[in-house]
């Protein structure tokens, strides 16, 4: 009875693993970097990575030199995390749903500034900056121009009190305090820079982004893998639940119009 | 002030009626036979001729002298010809008499109400010929107005009772500050003005807002504490320095509340239905300077609430605040015209705020900022304001100082130097609102050069802003949760879960603290659990009991009760027999008091109670009820009369 090889399955399954590990990066790695290469050039050893990362629950999103593995957990999977587990607090002043949707904003706000425009998301060269009060002040902004649109278009843009369920999204954002001080003269996590704070934060421990310059300047710019994740996956699946739910996204005017969905 | 103005362009336009009437007919021209009408018809209204007035008022509205619009369609409110009042209100509105708007919502919540058509025919002596009086010039034979102007929508005439809601609403914060003072725990707070310290905050505040920055908490409570402190001066100075920071912390809303008032309010909806909305405002916020500091500036709700113009337009209540600035100054009120310089600078400070929201939208992102219509034109607009007020600001500069160097009276020298003062602050803030305004196009030419002509793109892709966040921010809340759920997943990444190794705790353990953060963790809202009910009988016990106690007249004897209370359970006769014992010595005075028009009475039976009852013994009792006189009403003395 012959042994199979194994030393390729562990081969491949180091790279996965290496996958794992947001901050790697095949640069600082040899081992890594000769993995990169080797998924590169020998289809039967990606063939195995992908199938090893499939029975993890993973999609192999792409793999560079810049940007390493890049690996999605895929529905139901135990690497995946909800936003549910992540807007988890204790809090149950507002409805779960308003705290979910603050942070789902400041996550989205977080990538459309990074890349503000279409050419940016799929120039793999580019590397975007964002800080917290930028990505506050946009969202406030889109907010601003819809309140004012709300109040053109209607007599009273006043949200209904018998249905607040049907209050708007801007209008959660915009109720939201930016900044609040503590007894102890600190910020207020609850305040929507709180939040984009703690989203920025939260995507440097995942090796998404790199903070800049000093501690408190509060900068960052990403790194490729956030670009490969927002615009292979997270755009592209966001987008599509926006038209299942018959809203239709307007196009973005101007002679750069990119095509939209590569699925319709 | 409205009155005083009013009877000020009431009395120029009388004496420049009577300086240009000639005496020849002949010669009359339309215009000197309108103003003719029009001192005719205020002369009737005077004398309470209503009808010869109109008749006059209409003659001379029809040329629009004077304030002929307003007189005729005040009148006519008065006289309750509603419809064709709102025709002339709406004139004198587009005239520019601002008093107008008033009267066209009392007429248009006059029609909504009583009338629900368009009521031409129903009031005939709108309908009755016009006879001008002797002389008869050439007039149109049409009423101006143009019919179906303006009239029927009622949700429009509410739109003046949602703002006069809305502007009562701002006023709430302040109004509950004084009703909640006892809440300040060991402070004796009913000396201190609440509402008077938030005021003087908000004053604060706004004087010290400026384009870029707020001022801090600390300044705000060190320029309060003396006012508070001369509310109670045998109080200590950290007494004052809390009142203060308590009121300030109300204005901000600190709390679970979530840093933002909310008031609802109701309105009738274009179909007739009454619908509820909420209504969220703040009076001062909190935001981010520069270097990350915090700071508090006064919302425009604030400042409207402050200035006491409720909910008008900005940019007239800043021209009318100068006129009267102006009309003060020369009629030599420098007191009055300190505190009318006072709200000009506000309203300067709220249009700065405007403007710098404006550019600060420009200066971030190109595409998001409409730049061929919206932002020129407001820019023009924002630079004409500007070229106005430092026109308006300057000339009102040298005639103060022309009066402050003119002067005799000490006092008058000195609020003239006051003026002086807030005038070249208004001037100084619109220069440097100026020379924003100056450099916001260049900004947009070099965004525009960055970020449109850097080459054709190279794949597909999304504009995350436009087709993401955009749409998702429009959505109702229920329903954006879940597309920004799948973006947040997809985002991500992977997220390894933990797995404990004994050399990463040990690492763990052994890390060095880490350096207190920036941002203060998530206020934890604990969980209460209800209070556990301890009581031995519930409320079902105690309804029961009262109907087993509730006897009428008749005479009852204990243990008879007692057996009925035990079907119920083992708990309810001991409660039937406390109230019973109770009853042995029934408390008249606090049935008195409370109303209670009955009370139990007991008195011994004689024989010693059936002893099957657990929990109770001794001597069984007769008990009835009786009636409770009120003692003062009936003859003194008897308190209590049996009725059984």
């Amino acid at each position: 009875m012959s042994r199979p090889d194994v030393s390729d399955t562990e081969q491949a399954a180091r790279l996965v693993g290496l996958g794992l590990r947001g901050r790697q990066a095949p640069d600082r790695d040899l081992v890594y970097r000769d993995l990169v290469l080797r998924y590169q050039q020998d289809e039967v050893f990606a063939a195995s990575v992908s199938a090893i990362a499939d029975g993890l629950g993973l999609t192999v999103l792409d793999v560079t030199r810049r940007s390493g593995i890049v690996l999605a957990a895929q529905a139901g999977s135990a690497f995946e995390i909800r936003i549910d587990e992540y807007a988890r607090q204790a809090k149950h002043r507002e409805r779960p749903d308003t705290e979910k949707l603050l942070h789902g904003i400041a996550h989205l706000a977080v990538a459309a500034l990074s890349f503000p425009r279409p050419d940016d998301l799929a120039n793999d060269q580019y590397v975007g900056r964002v800080s917290v009060e930028s990505v506050d002040l946009v969202v406030r902004e889109t907010c601003r121009l819809l309140e004012e649109r709300a109040n053109r278009d209607s007599v009273n843009a006043d949200p209904s009190a018998e249905e607040p369920e049907l209050e708007r999204a801007w209008r959660a954002y915009q109720r939201r305090h930016e900044v609040a001080s503590t007894k102890d003269n600190r910020r207020n996590s609850d305040s929507t820079r709180g939040m984009v704070s703690r989203a920025l934060r939260w995507l440097v421990e995942r090796g998404l982004l790199q903070a800049m310059g000093e501690e408190g300047d509060e900068a960052f710019r990403t790194t490729s893998r956030y670009q490969i994740h927002v615009r292979q996956l997270a755009s592209q699946a966001a987008f599509r639940e926006l038209l299942d739910l018959g809203v239709v996204p307007p196009s973005t005017g101007g002679g750069l119009d990119i095509a939209t969905d590569p699925q319709i | 002030m409205i009155d005083d103005d009013l009877s000020v362009r009431r009395w120029m336009k009388l004496v420049e009626t009577r300086h240009r009437r000639r005496p020849p007919r002949t010669e009359m021209s339309p215009f000197d036979h309108a103003e003719l009408a029009l001192e005719n018809g205020r002369k009737a209204e005077h004398a309470g001729r209503l009808d010869e007035a109109l008749q006059n008022l209409r003659v001379a509205a029809r040329e629009g002298v004077g304030d002929s619009l307003l007189l005729l369609s005040g009148l006519l409110v008065r006289t309750k010809r509603y419809a064709e009042a709102l025709d002339w209100a709406l004139l004198a509105e587009a005239e520019g008499f601002c008093e107008a708007v008033d009267l066209v919502a009392r007429c248009r919540t006059a029609l909504g109400v009583s009338f629900p058509e368009r009521p031409t025919e129903s009031s005939p002596a709108d309908q009755a010929p016009i006879a001008p009086p002797a002389i008869t010039v050439t007039q149109r034979q049409e009423l101006p107005a143009a019919p179906g102007r303006g009239i029927g929508s009622t949700a429009s005439a509410d739109l003046g009772l949602t703002r006069r809601l809305k502007a009562l609403a701002c006023t709430v914060p302040l109004h509950e500050l004084d009703h909640h003072k006892a809440k300040l725990e060991r402070i004796d707070a009913a000396v201190y003005q609440m509402a008077e310290i938030a005021m003087h905050i908000i004053d604060q505040v706004t004087i010290a807002m400026d384009f870029d920055t707020g001022v801090v908490h600390e300044v705000v409570e060190d320029r309060v504490t003396p006012f508070v402190a001369s509310q109670a001066p045998d109080r200590g100075a950290p007494e004052h320095r809390r009142v203060a920071r308590w009121v300030l912390e109300k204005l901000i809303n600190v709390g679970p509340g979530g840093r933002v008032f909310r008031h609802v309010y109701g309105e009738i909806d274009a179909d007739g239905t009454y619908q509820r909305h909420t209504f969220d405002f703040k009076l001062i916020r909190e935001v981010a300077g520069v270097k990350g500091e915090i700071y508090l500036r006064a919302t425009d709700e604030a400042i409207n609430v402050l200035v006491g113009a409720l909910d008008t337009d900005v940019e007239s209540a800043q021209v009318a605040a100068e006129v009267k600035l102006d009309n003060l100054i020369n009629r030599g009120q420098l007191e009055d015209a300190r505190i009318a310089a006072e709200q000009a600078r506000y309203r300067t400070v709220q249009y700065g705020e405007m403007l710098r929201h404006k550019l600060d939208a420009t200066r971030r992102n190109v595409r998001v900022v409409d730049w061929e219509h919206e932002l020129p034109e407001m820019l023009d607009r924002a630079l004409a304001h500007v070229e106005g007020r430092c026109k308006v600001e300057h000339a009102i500069l040298r005639n103060i100082t022309e009066a402050r160097d003119g002067s005799e009276d000490p006092g008058h020298k000195l609020r003239a130097a006051e003026l002086v003062d807030i005038v070249t602050d208004c001037i100084r803030r619109h220069t440097q609102l100026q020379s924003r305004l100056q450099s916001a196009r260049s900004v947009f030419r070099e965004e525009q050069d960055r970020q449109q002509f850097s080459g054709p793109p190279q794949r597909a892709a999304l504009d995350l802003h436009g087709q993401l966040l955009r749409p998702l921010l429009e959505l109702p809340v229920s329903e954006a949760v879940a597309p920004l759920d799948t973006f947040f997943r997809l985002a991500s990444g992977v997220c390894p879960p933990d797995v404990m190794a004994l050399p990463a705790l040990v690492s763990m353990l052994l890390r060095p603290v880490a350096d207190r953060s920036a941002t203060a963790g998530p206020v934890i809202v604990p969980e209460v659990d209800p209070v556990p009910d301890h009581r031995r009988f519930t409320d079902e016990h105690r309804r029961r009991a009262a109907a087993l106690l509730d006897l009428g007249e008749e005479i009852c004897d204990l243990g008879s009760l007692l057996r009925e209370a035990a079907d119920f359970d083992d708990d309810l006769p001991v409660l039937v027999a406390l109230r019973a014992a109770h009853a042995y010595s029934p408390g008249i005075g606090a049935a008195v008091v409370h109303g209670h028009d009955r009370v139990l009475l007991a008195v011994p039976a004689g024989w010693p109670i059936d002893p099957t009852f657990p929990g109770v013994t001794g001597d069984d009792l007769l008990l009835t009820t009786a009636k409770v006189v009120d003692a003062a009403a009936d003859q003194p003395g008897t308190v209590l009369k049996e009725s059984a």
